[in-house]
């Protein structure tokens, strides 16, 4: 059968899994959600509990007191309809609605921060990997290990007391600045830009430690390889073989894990979206769980897994692209 | 009349340190190899053939050092060679074909690009479609369908195929000298007679200089016309195939030539090298195969025998060598 198409089967059977998974798990949490809101509804109305729990059952197309299949049965029949259910704390807004706000916002800063801190980890991590030693090595062995010891909500609040409060470079919150139109035009892409700065920043710094890391690891194994052993006994310059062997022999497992980073990071980093109230997915998440939002954080998860199922098929066709080894298959 | 050499090789001593201490896996050696030879070099494993093999590219590998003595090519020092200099002369004027051919090639390069980006890196005024056919010409010489070869990935070849690669690859800019490692460990009898067979034909049509590395005294038998031998990173003995063969006088090596199974006689009556190769961290006093040697004597335990001549062409370490004394063969 088609790679492709193999591939594409394997994704859906995950989805499937993923969708009852999530469901179970977050169904076997103890508690009635759907009472606390039935009984007010009944004392607001004035109509009887078994009335007020049925009609908000429905109005959130969930009832925790019908059987857990039942349960299933009518979650999948409105996912299948492209309804996430409603937030329970607003209930004027959609799963739907959320995540289309959110998801593009916290894409955009991923994907910057992962093309940064990809590039800058595959130049450093292969130079790392060229000199074994000197300064250079030392200087960016000293700064992974102080990052990775350091949270990255640390980082985020070191970065807005700097940059927010002291220096005031930056904004304390939000996406874009009030006094912009969104749209195709310039004040609103840089103001774009200036609010995500800060998010970014944090990511970048958080994360190059890991790929300088990563690739430096990478680039040890293929420079001990008998093909670049090979190539210097046939005379090529060592630039070529840093570039044509080393570096793209090293990164092909590296494009598998930025997939699939790409993926994880969707689900965005709750703390760091938090501390500068960027309103990407972390930041609902976080939102979603300290407030018991259970059908939101459902929608959410959901999400975030497709991205990650998404991701994981794309890297294992970019993978097949890359690599001439996986191609025939 | 002394033949010419193209390479020789003066003193050589090349140092491994390891943490247990330092070890010589090259120590003092003498050789040389004949314009036009197909020499044999055999030694059991860590006996210091390949790292011998890497002088002559001076590619030794990071760890090792070289202590003292010269590699001569054409009156060149190899081991001086640094820069673009040592660059142009690999694989131009020496190519090897590496124990781990079947790793040799980058696996996200095609057999064309392989050879036209070493084609390129030594004549950088090249011009693709006109040196294809010789990429062509070297396929056909070892029996490949250049056609389909070349477009193929590494992985995509078997074990016999990516050899014979190699050898063509080896060709590519018709060097002076190939260096063969163990050309035929990984693949099978059949096989590994088809390689020699193909590098016999190379060798009498171009008349090159081959190094043959290897522990099978069989192969040696049948492709080289001189051969060495390596102990404990020394050369023991070393002459003309026939001599050597037929005279053997280092207790050694005529371990390994009578040990060398054979169709025509049972195994019944032969007798392995006894004990095992020597520790090279800590080598025994004196001869190094002392320990193993059925005729050591007391010189041997003290004294470490000095390459002498003992016959035309015809080279051995040992005190017990000479004619009438141990396992001296010359009647």
């Amino acid at each position: 059968m088609n790679y492709f198409l193999r591939k594409l089967g394997t994704s859906l059977l995950n989805l499937i899994a993923v969708v009852v998974t999530i469901f179970i798990v977050l169904h076997m949490m103890p508690g009635d959600i759907i009472e606390p809101m039935a009984r007010e509804e009944a004392s607001r109305l004035g109509i009887t509990y078994e009335e007020a729990y049925e009609r908000v059952a429905d109005r959130y197309n969930y009832n925790p007191q019908e059987p857990i299949y039942q349960q299933l049965v009518r979650y999948v029949k409105g996912l299948l309809r492209g309804d996430l259910g409603t937030s329970m704390l607003n209930p004027k807004n959609t799963v739907v609605s959320i995540l289309s706000v959110a998801l593009p916002w916290t894409i955009f800063v991923v994907s910057i921060s992962l093309i940064i801190s990809f590039i800058l980890g595959m130049q450093l991590g292969a130079l790392m990997a060229i000199r074994k030693r000197g300064i250079i090595n030392n200087s960016i062995t000293f700064y992974v290990t102080i990052v990775s010891a350091i949270p990255s909500y640390i980082i985020a609040i070191i970065l807005s007391i700097i940059f927010v409060y002291q220096l005031r470079l930056f904004p304390k919150s939000g996406v874009y600045s009030i006094d912009v139109t969104p749209g195709f035009n310039m004040p609103f892409i840089l103001s774009v830009l200036h609010y995500s700065v800060l998010p970014i920043t944090t990511y970048v710094i958080t994360s190059t430690g890991g790929w300088i890391l990563n690739m430096k690891g990478s680039s040890v194994h293929v420079l001990g390889s008998d093909y670049v052993f090979a190539a210097q006994a046939r005379g090529i310059p060592e630039k070529i073989i840093m570039r044509r062997y080393m570096k793209k022999n090293a990164m092909i497992p590296m494009i598998t894990i930025l997939a699939m980073a790409f993926g994880g990071m969707i689900g965005g980093a709750p703390l760091i979206e938090g501390q500068f109230q960027y309103l990407g997915m972390g930041a609902y998440l976080a939102k979603a769980l300290g407030e018991r939002d259970f059908i939101l954080y459902q929608g959410l998860l959901l999400c975030i897994s497709i991205s990650v199922i998404l991701a994981n098929l794309v890297a294992d066709l970019l993978y097949s692209k890359l690599d001439p080894r996986i191609r025939l298959e | 009349m002394t033949p010419k050499n193209i390479i020789e090789v003066r003193d050589l001593t090349v140092e491994f340190k390891k943490p247990k201490g330092s070890l010589l896996a090259v120590n003092h050696v003498d050789f040389d190899l004949r314009e036009g030879s197909v020499t044999a070099l055999v030694g059991e494993s860590g006996s210091g053939k390949t790292t011998l093999a890497f002088t002559m590219l001076n590619i030794v590998n990071t760890t090792g050092k070289i202590l003292s003595g010269s590699v001569n090519y054409n009156g060149t020092d190899v081991l001086k060679l640094k820069g673009e200099q040592l660059r142009r002369y690999r694989w131009k004027e020496i190519s090897m074909i590496f124990q781990s051919a079947q790793s040799s090639l980058n696996p996200l390069m095609t057999i064309q690009q392989h050879f036209w980006e070493t084609y390129l890196v030594h004549e950088p005024e090249a011009d693709e479609k006109k040196v294809i056919p010789r990429f062509f010409r070297l396929l056909e010489d070892v029996m490949l369908d250049p056609d389909r070869v070349l477009k193929l990935y590494p992985h995509e070849l078997s074990g016999g195929m990516k050899q014979r690669v190699m050898i063509a690859f080896s060709m590519l800019l018709s060097p002076r000298v190939i260096i063969l490692d163990e050309p035929t460990t990984a693949l099978d009898v059949i096989t590994q007679d088809y390689i020699f067979s193909i590098l016999d034909k190379i060798h009498n049509e171009t008349g090159i200089s081959m190094l043959l590395l290897t522990h099978d005294i069989g192969v040696v038998a049948k492709v080289a016309d001189r051969i060495a031998v390596m102990y404990a990173g020394r050369i023991v003995e070393v002459g003309d195939i026939f001599t050597v063969f037929r005279h053997t006088a280092h207790p050694y090596a005529k371990a390994l030539i009578t040990t060398a199974p054979s169709l025509l006689d049972t195994d019944k009556d032969k007798e392995p090298i006894k004990g095992s190769p020597p520790d090279l961290i800590d080598l025994p006093p004196g001869c190094a195969f002392h320990p193993r040697c059925p005729y050591a004597t007391e010189v041997c335990r003290e004294k470490c025998p000095a390459l002498t001549m003992i016959g035309e062409d015809h080279y051995v370490a040992c005190h017990n060598s000479l004619p009438g004394k141990g396992a001296a063969a010359y009647e």
